[in-house]
């Protein structure tokens, strides 16, 4: 807003703004507040009408001011004479104004939507310091086929021992339980190596940052705040610093603030990596690794130093490190992969939308030039040079140009949160998208080349023709090759309209069909949260049981519950765990050929509380304890994988490497969609929380009546006040969440196909309504030597429906191709098959015919009498 | 830019129909710019509407024709925002407009003369 009128107070000379700017900007906010009041039509209208209004004015002003400074300036004036004509002109033909201004809105707006999405994430470089310099690193596994994170000690030994890099560090993001004055909470946790800070140009606002001696036993119990969280828990006091922060029980003193890290703002507290634990093991590959590569090191020469040291430790510690290596990708292309491609995607659409929008408006534009041949003739008769009527022409296109860039913005609006929503579904940003004054800048720009590009045909036809003949042929038109491109463009926009619309329904259909799956479970009423039991206070083991046991007792014993249970992951949720499960009549699998299926931990109550089917045998009970017989829950799918001959309830099997003694299968569950409505289903195990308890874990609450969270919280905290409930959310919205990227890319395609079409049919609309009027005589003299009404309106709905048939036949072709490409774009996308082709064709056939049918109705109207007297 | 004022009233004639919407709205309250806007759409009915260039450059060459001046009363700092400036009509603007309607007053007598109205000549 502040930025769009900046820009157009830039019309008006400086004195003029010093006086009046202030003043202009607060009535054109008070007007753009109204406009939003009064709805969508205000809305859209008011940036082309301020834009009109600026230009003119601003000019006016300008022109005036030179006039009173140094006398006369006729270029300024001629051309101010210029823009005033073409707005009174303009004005004059409100209906194709309007429709010029909106089609150049859509597709300026919806390009300047990505080109601003582009560019705040794939152009500018990235928000941390030598950003050209960063790499990420990558150890690889060719035998065991993995690509992925890295383990912290091998990091370590690379960190000491590779020379091309000046910092590096290994981080992971996980959670914490943080105890305040009014119980705890649970907040984001990053844990750093030491160069972390300095690598991502965090500086401290306050304090300081801890470095790698905190990883040592024994010093680690230290904090960095995020600026987000130290003016949450402490209302900014610069006090904070030498404060304790309990975390996960433990108390940890607070070193330091440091600004929000872009791509990682969620992050409230930063703690240490230390090197005991988890983090320990060389075969856990679990944590992300950056590094700064020294000037002038090519990312070759450091990849080579790495592998160096790689081998070394192969050679070192030949259990954990054989085979593997370090990759190294620059973080900017690591980061953008993911995005690359609905971006690529999106834009190949908008391109295609903008090129109908340009052909559209170029093909209004010169139906406009042949209706004022006559009016362009009369003036050079009187004397009005070539050049000057080609700058009135151009000027008309630019003014077009500037109002449809000014609309566009608001539609640019509107897209680039659209926009950001469908990627900021899958992953979180780095950076928001905004629109910047760099694509201010790139719209301005890119609407004045439209204007001169479409400007320039009729500009061409117009400048060069002798006045005599065009005064002679003004009755007749454009002529046959005008009429003939136009014809093309009418074709070419139909054809990628035909293309949009294909897309536009296969994903619409296979959005509809993830709609329509069963997920094996009943989501409704069931509300899951997470609590963490941290090791400060419960150990290993048995405690644990005890505490979420009593959990899930006290939480069925609500008036308004039905049943309650805990289990480690929750479905659609997106983390799961897998393992490899066998026959314990079966040789272990070589390797490539395991059988890897997901594994969850599960309590007593759980396939009730979230409406799983129990196909056969039974539930976990209270009697599956630590020391009783090992057991496990198998899915239909992974029963009928171990036994197809049937059955599966009393048969044993057994995890291998991690189990010494089989499991008995005690009950079958119906499938269900793990990962997300649009995957397929999964092989799936469960063993009882008894006999693998875990730390973190999901509770399902299957209510029959509303059911708050505070009798949630107050529920954990009559057994434990300390611990948070987080991520409450019920599972239904899990479910939903599930295919929301889906569900906005297909609203994004599909809008964009709806466009495309609407815009062709005003295409073609125009072509036919042009030919009626340029044919006018000749539909006259048809009729008067006997021409019927209905033989007329046949000649102009067989030229129509001719471009149509041509373009949809070569549309649905194309269509094929674009299918294909986009396969390696969008996860799931089937070929079209002839039922949906067929729709396809028909819509757009539909829409064409109604398209021509409206000015086909005009010509059978003509009254030859009338039009041969013209 | 020395301001162009001229005593003689006649100078001023004819009123652009925008500066004499102008002058009506501030006939008898002083009005911010988006308050004058809002005026002659309410009086108007909204079949004018007055775009902020148009609205600003009108109101430069009334303040230099010294038909207008700038308010040095503000409003209530709860009432409005403070950073806006308030115009108002001079006696020169008041005598500028009264002669604009007794100019205009003629030729619409005139008018009736030609039967163009309806109604009672």
């Amino acid at each position: 807003m502040r930025s769009l009128t900046r820009l157009l107070l830039l019309t008006f000379p400086a004195t003029f703004r010093r006086r009046f700017g202030e003043d202009m900007t607060a009535v054109l906010t008070d007007r753009w507040h109204a406009a939003r009041r009064a709805g969508l039509v205000a809305t859209m209208t008011f940036w082309p009408r301020a834009a009109a209004d600026a230009i003119r004015h601003g000019m006016a002003e300008r022109s005036a001011e030179r006039c009173a400074t140094s006398g006369r300036d006729s270029m300024l004036r001629s051309l101010l004479q210029d823009v005033r004509y073409a707005l009174r002109t303009l004005g004059k033909q409100r209906g194709v104004t309007l429709t010029i201004v909106a089609t150049l809105a859509l597709g300026i707006g919806a390009t300047t939507a990505v080109y601003s999405v582009a560019d705040a994430l794939m152009l500018r470089p990235l928000p941390f310091p030598n950003a050209d310099r960063l790499v990420s690193l990558q150890s690889v596994n060719q035998e065991r086929g993995f690509s992925g994170n890295v383990a912290v000690p091998d990091f370590d030994d690379w960190r000491a021992g590779v020379d091309a890099i000046d910092a590096g560090a290994a981080w992971t993001a996980s959670e914490a339980n943080l105890a305040g004055l009014d119980g705890a909470e649970r907040v984001s946790a990053g844990l750093v190596t030491g160069e972390f800070f300095s690598l991502v140009g965090a500086t401290p606002t306050l304090g300081r940052v801890f470095g790698d001696d905190a990883r040592t036993p024994g010093l680690e119990h230290v904090v960095v705040l995020s600026e987000g969280a130290w003016a949450r828990l402490y209302g900014r006091s610069p006090d904070a610093v030498g404060r304790t922060a309990v975390l996960d029980g433990v108390a940890h003193a607070v070193v330091g603030v440091v600004p929000a890290v872009a791509g990682l703002d969620h992050i409230e507290v930063w703690r240490p990596l230390a090197r005991t634990g988890a983090a320990s093991a060389r075969t856990n590959h679990a944590y992300r690794a950056y590094a700064r590569l020294k000037p002038d090191v090519t990312v070759e020469q450091a990849t080579a130093q790495f592998n160096a040291v790689a081998a070394r430790l192969e050679a070192e510690y030949p259990e954990s490190n054989h085979g593997w290596r370090v990759s190294l990708t620059p973080l900017q292309e690591e980061l953008t992969a993911g995005l690359n491609q609905a971006v690529t995607l999106v834009g190949a659409i908008v391109v295609l939308l903008l090129l109908i929008a340009c052909s559209n408006v170029a093909g209004l534009l010169m139906s406009r030039a042949a209706d004022r041949r006559r009016e362009f003739a009369v003036r050079t008769a009187l004397g009005a040079g070539r050049r000057r009527i080609v700058r009135q022409i151009l000027t008309e296109c630019v003014v077009l140009g500037v109002m449809g860039g000014a609309a566009g913005l608001a539609v640019a609006w509107w897209s680039t949160d659209a926009l950001t929503a469908v990627l900021a579904s899958d992953e979180g940003l780095w950076r928001t998208p905004t629109l910047s004054v760099q694509v201010l800048a790139f719209a301005t720009v890119m609407s004045v080349a439209t204007g001169l590009l479409f400007g320039l045909a009729p500009a061409l036809t117009l400048g060069t023709a002798r006045p005599q003949q065009q005064l002679r042929s003004a009755g007749s038109g454009a002529g046959r090759s005008g009429r003939r491109t136009r014809s093309t463009m009418a074709f070419v926009q139909m054809a990628i309209a035909s293309v949009l619309l294909v897309g536009a329904a296969l994903l619409t259909t296979s959005l509809y069909r993830a709609l329509q799956v069963d997920p094996g479970f009943d989501p409704d009423n069931v509300m899951t949260f997470r609590v963490t039991a941290p090791a400060a206070t419960y150990g290993e083991g048995q405690a644990l049981t005890q505490f979420f046991s009593t959990l899930t007792e006290r939480l069925g014993a609500l008036p308004q519950v039905a049943s309650a249970g805990v289990m480690s992951s929750l479905p659609m949720a997106g983390n799961s765990t897998i393992r490899q499960v066998i026959r314990v009549d079966e040789p272990v699998p070589e390797r490539g050929n395991e059988r890897w299926v997901l594994y969850q931990v599960s309590s007593p109550g759980y396939v009730a509380a979230s409406g799983m089917g129990l196909l056969a045998g039974r539930d976990f009970s209270a009697a599956d304890r630590e020391t009783s017989p090992p057991v496990a829950l198998v899915n239909e799918s992974l029963a009928r994988a171990l036994w197809p001959d049937g059955g599966g309830v009393g048969r044993m099997i057994l995890v291998p490497g991690d189990e010494v003694i089989p499991r008995e299968v005690v009950g079958i569950l119906a499938d269900i969609r793990y990962r997300g409505l649009n995957r397929p289903v999964l092989p799936q195990y469960h063993v009882p929380f008894s006999q693998a308890p875990r730390r973190t874990m999901a509770v399902a609450v299957r209510a029959t009546a509303p059911l708050g969270v505070t009798e949630i919280t107050r529920t954990v905290a009559s057994i434990d006040p300390t611990l948070p409930v987080y991520d409450v959310v019920m599972l239904s919205d899990l479910m939903r969440q599930s295919i929301a990227s889906q569900r906005a890319m297909t609203t994004t395609v599909a809008l964009f196909g709806g466009l495309a079409v609407a815009l062709a049919a005003v295409g073609l609309h125009g072509i036919i309504a042009t030919g009626v009027r340029e044919r006018r005589r000749e539909i006259g003299i048809r009729m008067a030597i006997g021409a019927t009404a209905s033989q007329v309106r046949r000649l102009f709905l067989r030229q129509g429906m001719t471009i149509a048939m041509l373009a949809v036949g070569l549309g649905l072709a194309a269509s094929h191709w674009a299918v294909r490409w986009s396969q390696g774009q969008l996860f799931g996308l089937q070929a079209p098959g002839p039922v949906l082709l067929a729709a396809v064709a028909a819509m757009v056939l539909g829409i064409a015919l109604a398209a021509t049918w409206l000015p086909a109705r005009v010509a059978c109207r003509v009254n030859p009498v009338e039009s041969l007297r013209d | 830019m020395p301001a162009r004022r001229s005593n003689d009233i006649d100078h001023h004639l004819p009123v652009k129909p925008v500066a004499f919407q102008i002058l009506l709205s501030l006939a008898e309250d002083e009005r911010h710019g988006y308050g004058i806007t809002q005026d002659i759409a309410a009086r108007t009915a909204a079949r004018m509407s007055i775009e902020p260039g148009n609205l600003y450059r009108s109101l430069k060459a009334m303040l230099d024709d010294g038909l207008l001046e700038e308010s040095e009363r503000r409003p209530a700092p709860d009432l409005d925002d403070q950073r806006r400036r308030y115009y108002r009509i001079t006696p020169l603007g008041r005598k500028v407009a009264m002669a604009e309607t007794s100019r205009l007053a003629e030729l619409v007598a005139e008018a009736r003369g030609k039967r163009w109205i309806r109604g009672k000549a």
